[in-house]
């Protein structure tokens, strides 16, 4: 599902630079549970950005689905984002003047699906996250919970192939978390991908694979022995690479 | 696609009433002093006559003082107006279609009622031709014709006000009138009628009323009317009545109509022709320059717009300009205050395009808003700028005309535009990611 | 002081901050050129016109009854309206004149000094019976009034005139004779016309029926006529102060009841005065009205400005205040932010300004005529500047003082 290879990011101002990610390699299959785990500052919210299309990198490749994602016009990465991904965020970002309808309906509004294909797949994803009832009330009428709960709705709606959660229960208590990672699970055991950054390790273990995150490079403990793909040296090899990068570029 | 970016636009105005209402109303003043000053000016310097404005033609024949021009500042101009007898000589031409020698002049009228007291009526004398010419609307019976320019009979034409004077508004053709001391008989009144500008006779002034009664130009002699419009020589006025006639004194105007270049050319040639013939009697004593003006050239030739319009309107432009630069301010200031929002709307898979459609039409509807709260306001204002600049009991001057609702539509969405283009460029390009995680 | 940071803060956001400086400059360019315009007007229509404007009444007659064909009974119909008016309470004195001074209508001829060559110019005049000068108001400062045998015809057979007196103003008079000797002297026609007049007196302000026309203003003469003109009799009558009403209401039937046969209009001199000066008048209060909505439109901007600088750095003006800045330095800050921002714009505006006046000069500049707008004045560009700065502060201080009640707290707390 994400395929990157030596993906790296680097964010300048005008004194510093700030090597967001670092020769970055990694692949998801389709159909995964991952939780991306590291301390704040490592890059993972970055990881997650770029492999949401919401951000560019300066190398490498990603390969989203099978597509080569590494040039594509801002009107192809939208669609892209529209009709595969699905975010959830970790302070919902629902839209405070649109009511729960109209903040699932969003996605769909940019896909340009007929009024009655939307209706019924607002519905259905309302129904998958149990907020049937709640129609037309506001964010603001909502419990953080529920809140989260429309928000997986509007994640769920498009039918994405892929689920990228930024600390889904960051501002949750930890029943309301549960309750989403339950969510969360339902949705990875239909076939979904579902990518999970957390720094909480207990949530973590929830996920049957964790990729840790340090200083923008990787380390797969799960797949270190599982995959032979990837080998901690190759890792370390190309974040060495990334480091000439900058010196490189000039 | 444009249905929900325009629901989500009404949705955000509304969300921010004051903030929105303070901009609809920002730019509906720069919309409203905009139009009523376009409409101001349109009115002074639009086209009186569009169907006809390019056959009639204003004659002048240059028969002024050999030693000095008419106008020092301007050496090469003729004089506007013609003498008596260049004007009776002209009226002969067979070459124009219709042509008309006339002046103003103000006439005692005597009204048949006893409780009525005499009163003097600002007065045209001209030819049966004044109201082909200028496409002059009747309400009851018509102009005169031929047999009345030449004839012993006396007749009338009275505007609408003046039929309501006398006569109540009634159809007054056929009903005699008293004027001086001969009684006419009405042959046509006029339906309500001012054109802007009052093209005709612009050398007395070009946004007057036009007359309130018309009288055949034979009577001129008869009755000894004088000019109570402006009048020039550069030789004495002479001592009396004929000799004022005789004398080199202008103060006739005249009008052709002129159908094609063809026509225009024989005409031409035909006044050229007079000259000659007049400079072998000891007259003309000038290069010969005789002119026909259009009804633009003679307007442009009078400056007929006034200064002040011209410098209103650029004003009331700039004002608009600012009113956009304080809707641009503010818009961006909005704007960049919701980029959470758009950055979910990125992370949703809209794309740039729809970010930026979304904004500006967000900005159009302001404009849209504004556009219509302003022209409404512009018509009181156009009203009292009328009052302002004119004195209470003339007549409004100034009219609010489709064009110039169009435009003033038109202005509002290029303002909108214009002071949308930047905020909603601004807001399109930030980073999707930049906002979506809690601060 | 903070300037550097503050400066720094307004680089960060300029989009915004260049935006109200260019509204700030385009005021004060609107502004300045209006007001200038607007002076310009006031000054003209209030410029003294040597005539008692607030006292003077003017009677016009229009004569219809065949009776005043004779010219005998015009004549005597004329000296009796006079008599009466002169003797009616409240009147100081009268005169019949043919045109209305400041009125846009009356007649000119052209005259030269007869010793001058060259050509003659225009000179505007007024033919009027005895006791001109008393009425009017104007003051005779060289030579004599006329005297009562020189009201009489001076009309030959070709229709010239021959050495009729005349009574210069000041203006025409140092026009006509630079050197100032005007009195006891001919003037002519000049060209093939023959008439002449002979300078008798000089009155010093005496202004015609046209005060807009620039060229010739301040030139008028005063002549000593018979009335010729059958269909038009003018008086003017000069009544004591804070009489003017009074006298007025009672004109009408005075003059119907001497004699039917004529149509009577009355009008104060200041009605003609200001129907002349309609459109000037007329443009004054719309210009004063632009720079009033124009100063209110900028000051909304600016107010909208500063409220979203202050909503926007929230935090950070808690930050501030729990690093010890006091209520005082938060105000000043905002303040010194929009000073820097207006005074910007002021600057650039002072350019634009001067381009502005230079374009509306240009395009309202007409062959013989001055522009309708003078040239700015730095004194006056100065007012508008303080006035926009004065606004731009006013305006600047509501969100300004909001922003000094930002608690410390605020830094810690999560939005």
């Amino acid at each position: 599902m994400i395929r990157m290879k030596n993906v790296s990011k680097v964010y300048r101002t005008e004194h510093v630079e700030t090597h967001a990610l670092s020769s970055f390699t990694v692949d998801i299959a389709a159909g995964e549970f991952v939780a991306i785990m590291g301390p704040s500052g490592s890059g993972k919210t970055t990881f997650l950005n770029v492999a949401g299309l919401l951000d560019t990198f300066d190398q490498g490749n990603y390969w989203l689905d099978g597509q080569d994602v590494s040039r594509l016009s801002d009107r192809a990465m939208s669609k892209l984002r529209n009709e595969k991904i699905g975010f959830i965020f970790q302070s919902f970002n629902l839209i405070p003047d649109l009511d729960v309808f109209d903040n699932v309906d969003v996605p769909l509004r940019y896909r340009g699906l007929p009024a009655k294909r939307r209706r019924e797949l607002i519905e259905e994803a309302l129904a998958v996250v149990g907020l049937t009832a709640r129609l037309k009330h506001y964010p603001a009428q909502l419990s953080g919970g529920q809140q989260q709960r429309v928000a997986v709705a509007r994640a769920l709606v498009g039918t994405p192939r892929l689920i990228l959660a930024d600390e889904p229960t960051g501002n949750l208590d930890s029943a309301m978390a549960n309750e989403i990672l339950d969510l969360l699970e339902r949705i990875n055991g239909a076939g979904t991908t579902v990518v999970m950054v957390t720094h909480d390790p207990e949530l973590a273990t929830r996920a049957p694979r964790q990729i840790h995150v340090l200083d923008g490079r990787m380390l797969d403990l799960a797949a270190e022995a599982a995959t032979p793909l990837f080998r901690p040296g190759s890792t370390i090899g190309g974040s060495s690479l990334g480091e000439h990068q900058p010196a490189y570029r000039g | 696609m444009l249905a929900y970016h325009l629901r989500i636009a009404a949705k955000s105005l509304r969300r921010t009433p004051i903030l929105s209402a303070l901009l609809v109303a920002g730019i509906a003043l720069g919309i409203a002093v905009s139009t009523a000053f376009v409409a101001a000016y349109h009115t002074m310097a639009k086209d009186p006559i569009p169907q006809k404005s390019k056959r009639l033609f204003w004659v002048t024949l240059d028969a002024w003082d050999p030693k000095r021009p008419y106008n020092d500042d301007q050496p090469k101009d003729p004089p506007e107006q013609l003498t008596y007898r260049d004007a009776m000589a002209l009226m002969n031409s067979p070459v124009p279609t219709h042509k008309t020698a006339m002046f103003k002049t103000r006439l005692t009228v005597f009204p048949n009622s006893r409780d009525q007291r005499p009163f003097r009526a600002r007065t045209r004398v001209t030819y049966g031709d004044f109201f082909t010419l200028f496409d002059v609307p009747f309400q009851y019976g018509a102009g005169w014709g031929k047999e009345a320019d030449a004839g012993p009979q006396a007749v009338v034409v009275l505007d609408h006000g003046t039929n309501e004077k006398l006569f109540g508004g009634r159809n007054s053709v056929g009903q005699p009138v008293r004027i001086e001391d001969r009684v006419f008989t009405v042959s046509g009144v006029l339906a309500p009628w001012f054109p802007k500008p009052t093209f005709f006779d612009v050398m007395n002034g070009a946004f007057e009323e036009p007359e309130e009664i018309y009288v055949p130009f034979r009577w001129t002699p008869i009755m000894k009317f004088q000019t109570a419009g402006n009048s020039n020589g550069w030789t004495s006025w002479g001592n009396g009545y004929e000799d004022m006639l005789a004398s080199e004194g202008t103060w006739i105007q005249y009008w052709a109509q002129l159908d094609d270049a063809r026509q225009k050319e024989a005409y031409q040639s035909w006044i050229d022709g007079y000259a000659r013939e007049q400079k072998k009697q000891g007259r003309f004593g000038r290069p010969l320059n005789n002119r026909l003006f259009d009804v633009q050239q003679l307007l442009d030739w009078e400056q007929v717009v006034p200064r002040s319009s011209k410098t209103m309107l650029v004003i009331s432009l700039l004002f608009l300009v600012v009113s956009a630069v304080n809707l641009i301010g503010i818009l961006l200031g909005k704007f960049l205050a919701r980029s959470p929002e758009v950055g979910v709307r990125r992370a949703l898979g809209a794309s740039r395009r729809h970010v930026f459609l979304q904004h500006l039409l967000e900005c159009e509807l302001v404009a849209l808003l504004g556009g219509v709260v302003g022209l409404v306001a512009s018509v009181p204002l156009l009203h009292g700028i009328d009052r302002l600049a004119r004195s209470a009991d003339d007549p409004a001057l100034y009219q609010l005309e489709l064009p110039v609702l169009g435009a003033g539509i038109l202005l509002a969405l290029v303002a909108g535009l214009i002071a949308g283009l930047y905020p909603a460029w601004r807001i399109c390009r930030i980073p999707p990611a930049s906002h979506l995680k809690a601060q | 002081m903070e300037f550097g940071p503050v400066f720094r803060a307004l680089v960060h956001n300029r989009a915004r901050f260049l935006l109200i400086t260019l509204e700030v400059a385009l005021t004060l360019a609107i502004v300045a050129n209006c007001v200038t315009m607007v002076l310009d007007l006031r000054g003209k229509f209030l410029r003294e016109s040597g005539f008692d404007e607030t006292n003077l009444v003017v009677a016009s007659l229009e004569p219809f009854s065949a009776a005043y064909d004779d010219e005998n009974y015009l004549h005597a119909a004329r000296a009796r309206d006079l008599d009466r008016l002169r003797a009616l309470p409240g009147v100081r004195d009268a005169t019949a004149i043919s045109a209305v001074p400041l009125s846009g209508g009356g007649s000119a001829t052209g005259r030269k000094a007869e010793s001058a060559k060259g050509d003659s110019i225009t000179a505007p005049y007024f033919e009027v019976s005895d006791h001109a000068i008393p009425t009017l108001g104007v003051k005779l400062v060289a030579g004599r009034d006329f005297r009562p045998d020189e009201f009489r015809d001076y009309v030959d057979a070709e229709g010239e005139v021959h050495d009729q007196p005349a009574i210069l103003s000041q203006a025409l008079a140092d026009k006509l004779f630079p050197k100032g000797d005007a009195l006891g002297k001919r003037i002519t026609s000049g060209g093939d016309a023959k008439s002449s007049n002979v300078v008798v007196g000089v009155v010093d302000t005496m202004f015609n029926s046209w005060p807009q026309v620039e060229r010739i203003s301040g030139h008028a003469m005063l002549l000593p006529s018979q009335p010729e003109d059958k269909r038009l009799i003018r008086y003017m009558i000069r009544t004591q102060p804070g009489a003017r009403k009074a006298v007025m209401a009672g004109l009408e039937d005075l003059l119907l009841k001497a004699d039917a046969g004529r149509i009577v209009k009355i009008r104060s001199l200041q009605e003609y005065k200001e129907n002349t000066y309609n459109g000037e008048r007329g443009l004054i209060k719309i210009l004063g009205g632009v720079v009033v909505l124009l100063v209110a439109v900028t000051a909304f901007g600016i107010v909208g400005l500063t409220s979203f600088s202050v909503s926007q750095r929230r935090r950070q003006i808690g930050t501030r205040r729990a690093l010890g800045a006091t209520r005082q330095d938060i105000l000043r800050y905002f303040l010194l932010e929009n000073w820097l921002v207006t005074g910007s714009g002021l600057a650039l505006g002072v350019f634009l300004a001067w381009a502005l006046n230079y374009g509306l000069v240009k395009m309202t500049t007409v062959v013989g005529a001055s522009a309708l707008i003078p040239k700015l004045d730095w004194r006056l560009l100065a007012g508008g500047m303080l006035l926009l700065w004065g606004s731009g502060l006013l305006a600047a201080l509501a969100p300004a003082l909001r922003a000094t009640r930002v608690a410390p707290v605020v830094a810690t707390r999560t939005v």
